[in-house]
């Protein structure tokens, strides 16, 4: 599935999931843009702000399993990937909290979270053993 | 029921098929018994299999970007989940090759516990795989192709290969000069998904990688065991699309599509699991209704409450409401189902869908490769509620639904995107249940245990 979500070609934060400890220091240098789930492993919110450009790339330095990377973003489209806000299950109250933080890029996770559970109808199952 | 009909295999059980029975349907197609197009040869020898299909075509000397059209014209699409157009794929590795040789792998791993389709063909028509994985590496111009098959069929198609090494020598077999080597599928749930099959091909380490097999980009500061081809591109596809690509090859596209529908044409093996008479596996014509396919496998022991289709990273439907839906994606995607990788599992009245489910999250936990945090915890966490919604106890299905939407898209496969897909269904078709159970009661009469779930057995 693929849809747009920045036009000013933001840098992106990419966890590796198989990397990442859930050491959580990512979390506390970038609060608003990565969450914590209930097992202490990061959510990335969207695409990192301009402003927030310097303390990225720092998180991702002081990553200790070397599991953020910082990627610069020029396309205007491209696939929800892991790493991506999850997706939600619509009636999930919970998980449908706004993040905290300037109005221009907080939109953009709601965006992707809807795209997520779309490409859920038809998910790639299993990576792809077709 | 004529003997033609009756499926190959009983998985449940997880035995290999037999050879398949009955008359052989023409490539022209099959009659009211139901198509025999993959398992037409009869027998799973390579006699059997050239009388039947004659030799295969070459891609030597021919176009091979007009070969690869042919299959796109016949819309042939991934048999083993994805449903990823094979044309496409093709296209992407022989483009993505540039100099460099590729590599094909038949996926056989089958580690889907009541799938038992692949090994079917691998059991019932070996040479058509074989068949298939040779053309497929004419077309994007590999010299090898490794055949991954299930352990309960390596030794079957073993032999068929070593079959055909001696018919090459005296020019009785077609097709181009590509090398075949077998290699026994490791078990375990994820060891299909398709990096894993690349990584134990090549590494002997059967976890997925998040790395596409397409570009076969190794993971950076992956250990480089022997036989690592770091860089080479890899066409994975299932050992069902390959068999299908070598009837192509022969027949052709109108040939392929005069079966199934116009957006999902040919057919396809599926699995009838759980309360029918018959269990095994069957060849259906894409867009099949699902109410046929149950009178196929000798009809429904008893009244159903639930199908669940795709398999155990699908999705539980109502059985009433699925009953007249044809068996295609856009047949079942009003249902949020899809064929997957060709299974469907009846549940009866008598058994308690919310302890399947609770079954079947506790071995999909126990599956995760273990790599991903959020896999490893949220499936054991999800797993731990489910068992105490199935035994009637007090459990927060509210953290259920949360955790299901935090472990989705977090992994570096789509092991968690899969289970929760399965396990939200459950919550949604058996919420009248889920109900029954927080006051402490249950429907279902009976506590036997339907669909299988094997125990760590690791080869």
């Amino acid at each position: 599935m693929t849809l747009p979500v920045s036009t000013s070609g933001r840098a992106r934060l990419r966890v590796d999931p198989i990397a990442c400890d859930g050491r959580g220091i990512c979390a506390e240098l970038l609060p608003g843009l990565i969450t914590l789930d209930d097992w202490g492993f990061p959510i990335i919110h969207g695409d990192v702000p301009p402003a927030l450009q310097d303390e990225a790339a720092e998180a991702a330095r002081l990553c200790p399993k070397l599991a953020l990377r910082l990627t610069a973003g020029h396309s205007v489209s491209r696939e929800a990937a892991p790493g991506d806000a999850p997706a939600r299950p619509a009636a999930d109250g919970v998980h449908a909290r706004r993040l905290p933080g300037a109005p221009g890029w907080a939109m953009v996770p709601v965006l992707r979270a809807v795209g997520t559970l779309a490409g859920a109808a038809a998910p790639d199952a299993m990576g792809e053993n077709h | 029921m004529s003997p033609a009909e009756g499926g190959t295999a009983a998985p449940a059980r997880g035995g290999a098929a037999g050879p398949s029975e009955g008359g052989a349907a023409g490539p022209a197609e099959g009659g009211a018994a139901g198509l025999r197009r993959l398992l037409a040869a009869g027998s799973p020898g390579l006699a059997g299999h050239l009388a039947r299909h004659g030799l295969l075509p070459a891609c030597a000397g021919a176009d091979r970007w007009e070969l690869i059209g042919e299959v796109e014209r016949a819309g042939l699409t991934g048999r083993g989940g994805a449903a990823f157009p094979t044309a496409a794929k093709l296209r992407a590795v022989r483009t993505a090759a540039a100099g460099r040789t590729p590599l094909v792998i038949a996926n056989g791993t089958e580690g889907e516990p009541a799938s038992g389709k692949d090994r079917a063909l691998l059991a019932s028509a070996p040479h058509l795989v074989l068949d298939g994985a040779v053309y497929a590496a004419g077309l994007i111009g590999a010299h090898e192709a490794v055949v991954v098959a299930h352990r309960d069929v390596a030794g079957a198609v073993t032999e068929a290969a070593a079959e055909r090494r001696n018919a090459a020598r005296g020019r009785r077999l077609g097709g181009d000069h590509v090398r075949v080597r077998v290699v026994k599928a490791a078990a375990g749930f994820v060891a299909g998904e398709a990096s894993a099959v690349v990584s134990w091909v090549e590494r002997g380490d059967a976890r997925p990688t998040g790395r596409s097999p397409r570009s076969g980009a190794a993971r950076p500061g992956a250990p480089g065991g022997p036989g690592r081809r770091s860089g080479r591109p890899v066409l994975v596809q299932n050992v069902e699309t390959l068999a299908h690509l070598a009837l192509i090859a022969r027949y052709g596209a109108g040939w392929f599509r005069s079966a199934g529908t116009s957006a999902e044409p040919g057919s396809m093996l599926m699995t009838v699991a759980g309360a029918v008479q018959r269990p095994g596996v069957y060849e259906i014509a894409i867009g099949t209704p699902v109410s046929e396919l149950i009178d196929r496998a000798g009809g429904a022991r008893g009244p159903l409450t639930a199908f669940l289709v795709g398999g155990y990273f699908g999705t539980w439907v109502d059985a009433a409401q699925a009953a007249a839906r044809p068996f295609s994606a856009a047949g079942l995607a009003g249902l949020g189902a899809s064929p997957g990788a060709g299974l469907i599992a009846a549940l009866p009245g008598s058994l308690c869908g919310l302890a399947e489910t609770a079954r079947l999250a506790r071995y999909l936990a126990a599956e995760s490769a273990g790599q991903c945090g959020p896999c490893v915890f949220g499936l054991d966490a999800i797993a731990g509620q489910l068992a105490r919604v199935a035994a009637g106890q007090s459990a927060e299905l509210g953290m259920v639904r949360r955790w299901l939407g935090q472990v989705t898209g977090r992994g570096a496969c789509r092991h968690p995107d899969g289970a929760a897909r399965m396990i939200g269904s459950a919550l949604d078709v058996f919420a009248a249940e889920t109900a029954g159970h927080a006051r402490g009661w249950c429907r279902a009469a009976s506590t036997a245990r339907l669909l299988p779930v094997p125990g760590p057995v690791r080869s």
